[in-house]
């Protein structure tokens, strides 16, 4: 007899309606159309992704119970004074993870690729590569919490103390570190930090197996207590490096020299479909630049503090504002929460700002087809639903810093916000979809490509970004009025000789 | 320290009853001959499937082929049914013996299609019984399975025990000592995580006598009361008391040594839960 497999049906037996609804969640998820920027199925795990929020608890539900079916951190378990083999039991629950999270996973991404439009043979390797690295965070934590858990409330405190671990080491770092007087207020960066989660990795692998040869409870907690501080320690250090290295001496220019201001001189104005992305008046406030090298642009961290002071409405907290460059310059979408009065009032807002080099590699026609992106490799752009428009790049690797890709022509420019605040080298997908359309989620502006493709003169820009240095500004603005008052954002310029 | 210095020799065919009050380290003593608990020190022999003897912290997987445990405490998979547990654990044992466990699901009245949660605390124990006897195991460990039964299920329980483990090593603790009195060959006695006597049943109920005796004129107890003799209880006339160490032929001797003017002595066999109940209290007062 397989014990791994007999104990595999037995498991299915056991919780195949949350297999089921696994699996749906995937096959929701693969026929969602790709939404954000960056590597496609990557986008699985990107911040905000609610459908992805529910594919994870999912996931994590399920290999949790799955681990408590035959539970290791009970006193009594029924398995333990039957002959049962140790490996064989652990054995047929990674089996289990594997055929209904990883595969489902994988089965997932092949759908949404080919949806998207793009070859699903010559991807599948790289695909299972980044689902390798997307299962990891599916699959390891409900192993490992699952194991020194007794149930799924038990579950559920083991995964909220570790973020709030977590959260502390944030804040000790914070207080101690007096960030407030420093650039960055996050000290940790958005890109990937493999050196410092691989202590959470490498523990909950350990833990896992601990409990399954020796069941050592106690010490398990602890260890993994332990590992997620050591990462949460290394991931913050990893930040004060950058700001020590590279924030506070950044090469070639005094960070000083650059001043940001909220420029009154241009009223506010709001985009509809930007308030509405973004649920709520978020008016775009024009900001002054000075001081920035050619060739450096703003790109901004969140998250974003400030204020909003009414002599009626009384001080709201401000918890949400987007940085946007355009051909007319930089401005900043403040979300202000209500109550709105008449009253004048005065907008605080203390965003971190990364300053990054930027260097043109290529630039191709805004239409369909597929086209040379300089040395770079190879970009094609693709419409492949009616309501978004992609640009896939074939991209040379490695990459020191970031791609972004941008949509000017004359009197406009936008530029995709995806960007990896490192300077060591970033692994790209070749399945780099980036969707662009009039309400794009993360640029306020949106991405005015119908109009562009009607252009002979729009074009997509390839770029690279690297961060050279970050710093933070307190900007005030001090005659704020309310959102009905504000006037439009100046309509796109029609193309040349085209009657408005 | 929940076990101190136990020492606990469980012959190999017998039926061992393990009694103790509450808190007295019974559940603690099985729960480290199956591993459940590691001991600080010392160690658990427990014979192994060709008789060998294995130090009960290594006991893994295949080692309970041979042994079977049954405990009111054990978490079971509640959403299996009756038919689905045996079908589930039937692979798990080589010597695993269908008619055995038909014959045990008929014998306990167990209805095969019904989920354990469904079940009643006592059909839950005797599903928990059948699972573990279908493939005659050498050594059958049983903690507290009467606990909470009526005593209809009770009797069914120990029937389908005594019938169909036979061969079996048995050890079992329990507070239903009128019960085990009926079908256990040995006992132990585990007091404070001391095992205070660990005897043969018959050996057992021939030394514990109640003694009662008749005096020609009222006395006191003697200074030099004995210390095996417990509970005295005196009337005018009369001293009663536990002798633990009873002999027929000294008895008599013994008791006119210590009151001359006696006239009468009578003795009284005393069932288990009577020695028990006798041995808790002095337990008690000498805490």
């Amino acid at each position: 007899m397989n014990q791994a497999s007999h104990i595999f049906a037995k498991d299915l037996r056991r919780l195949w309606p949350q297999v089921l609804v696994v699996s749906g969640l995937f096959i929701l998820y693969g026929m969602t159309p790709p939404d954000r920027g960056g590597a496609g199925i990557t986008a699985l795990m990107e911040h905000g992704n609610s459908l992805a929020a529910l594919v994870a608890i999912a996931c994590w539900t399920l290999g949790a119970n799955l681990v408590h079916e035959d539970g290791m951190a009970e006193e009594s378990p029924f398995w333990l004074t039957r002959p049962y083999n140790r490996a064989g039991l652990l054995t047929a629950k990674v089996l289990f993870l594997f055929a209904f999270v990883f595969l489902p996973l994988v089965a997932s991404g092949v759908l949404r690729e080919a949806r998207a439009g793009v070859s699903v043979t010559a991807n599948l390797g790289t695909l299972i590569v980044l689902d390798l690295g997307v299962a990891t965070w599916l699959i390891l934590p409900a192993l490992a919490i699952g194991a020194v858990s007794r149930n799924l409330t038990s579950f559920a405190a083991g995964v909220t103390s570790l973020a709030f671990a977590y959260y502390m080491v944030g804040r000790w770092f914070r207080w101690s570190m007096r960030t407030e007087d420093l650039a960055l207020r996050s000290l940790v960066p958005d890109g990937p930090n493999i050196a410092a989660v691989l202590p959470m990795i490498l523990a909950a692998i350990a833990v896992t197996g601990i409990q399954y040869a020796a069941r050592k409870t106690r010490w398990s907690q602890v260890a993994l207590t332990m590992a997620v501080i050591g990462s949460a320690f290394m991931m913050h250090l990893n930040g004060v490096e950058l700001l020590s290295a590279r924030v506070v001496n950044p090469p070639g220019f005094d960070l000083n020299r650059v001043r940001i201001s909220f420029d009154e001189t241009v009223p506010p104005r709001v985009a509809p479909e930007v308030d509405r992305t973004l649920r709520g008046p978020c008016p775009a406030m024009a900001l002054k630049v000075d001081g920035l090298p050619r060739g450096m642009m703003l790109r901004q961290s969140q998250p974003v503090q400030g204020q909003a002071d009414s002599p009626l409405a009384g001080i709201r907290d401000i918890d949400k504002a987007t940085l946007e460059q355009t051909a007319e310059g930089y401005r900043e979408y403040v979300c202000v929460p209500g109550p709105f009065t008449n009253a004048r009032e005065t907008i605080r807002l203390s965003p971190n700002f990364a300053v990054v080099a930027v260097e043109t590699v290529a630039t191709f026609p805004a239409r369909r087809g597929s086209f040379v992106a300089g040395n770079a490799g190879r970009c094609e752009i693709l419409v492949p639903f009616p309501e978004n428009t992609q640009v896939r790049c074939d991209l040379e690797e490695p990459l020191i810093g970031s791609y972004s890709a941008g949509l000017e022509y004359p009197g406009y420019g936008v530029y995709s916000a995806s960007f990896f605040p490192s300077n060591g080298p970033v692994r790209m997908s070749p399945v780099s979809l980036a969707k662009f359309d009039g309400v794009s989620f993360d640029r306020p502006g949106g991405w005015p490509f119908e109009e562009a493709f009607v252009r002979q003169d729009a074009r997509f820009v390839l770029r690279t970004e690297r961060v050279v240095g970050y710093l933070q500004r307190d900007l005030v603005y001090h005659d704020f009025v309310h959102p009905w008052q504000y006037p439009l954002l100046r309509p796109i310029p029609p193309p040349p000789g085209r009657k408005k | 320290m929940a076990l101190d210095h136990l020492n606990l020799d469980v012959p190999e065919g017998a039926i061992y009853a393990l009694i103790g009050a509450n808190g007295a380290g019974k559940t603690t003593a099985i729960k480290t001959m199956v591993n459940i608990h590691e001991p600080d020190s010392g160690r658990v022999e427990i014979s192994g499937r060709g008789g060998e003897s294995k130090d009960s912290r290594r006991l893994r997987g295949r080692d309970f082929e041979s042994i079977g445990y049954v405990s009111e405490n054990q978490k079971m998979p509640e959403w299996m049914t009756v038919d689905y547990l045996l079908q589930y654990l039937k692979p798990f044992y080589p010597a695993w013996d269908d008619s055995a466990a038909a014959a045990l699901v008929r014998k306990f009245g167990l209805p095969g299609d019904r989920k354990l949660s469904q079940l009643s605390r006592g059909m839950k124990m005797k599903a928990a019984l059948a699972s573990s006897l279908a493939y005659h195991p050498r050594l059958l460990i049983l903690d507290e399975p009467f606990s909470g039964l009526d005593p209809l299920v009770r009797d069914e329980f120990i029937e389908g025990l005594i019938e169909s483990a036979e061969g079996t090593t048995i050890l079992i603790s329990s507070h239903d000592l009128a019960e085990i009195e009926s079908f256990a060959s040995h006992a132990g006695y585990l007091e404070r995580g001391r095992m205070q006597f660990s005897e043969e049943m018959a050996a057992l109920s021939a030394r514990f006598r109640e003694v009662e005796v008749t005096l020609g004129e009222p006395s006191g107890l003697p200074v030099n009361w004995p210390v095996e003799w417990l509970q005295p209880q005196t009337s005018p006339a009369v001293v009663r008391f536990i002798d633990t160490r009873f002999d027929e032929g000294t008895i008599g001797e013994r008791v006119r040594g210590l009151f001359p003017r006696m006239t009468e002595i009578s003795t009284r066999a005393m069932p288990l839960r009577e020695i028990f109940v006798a041995l808790a209290k002095e337990e008690r007062r000498a805490a």
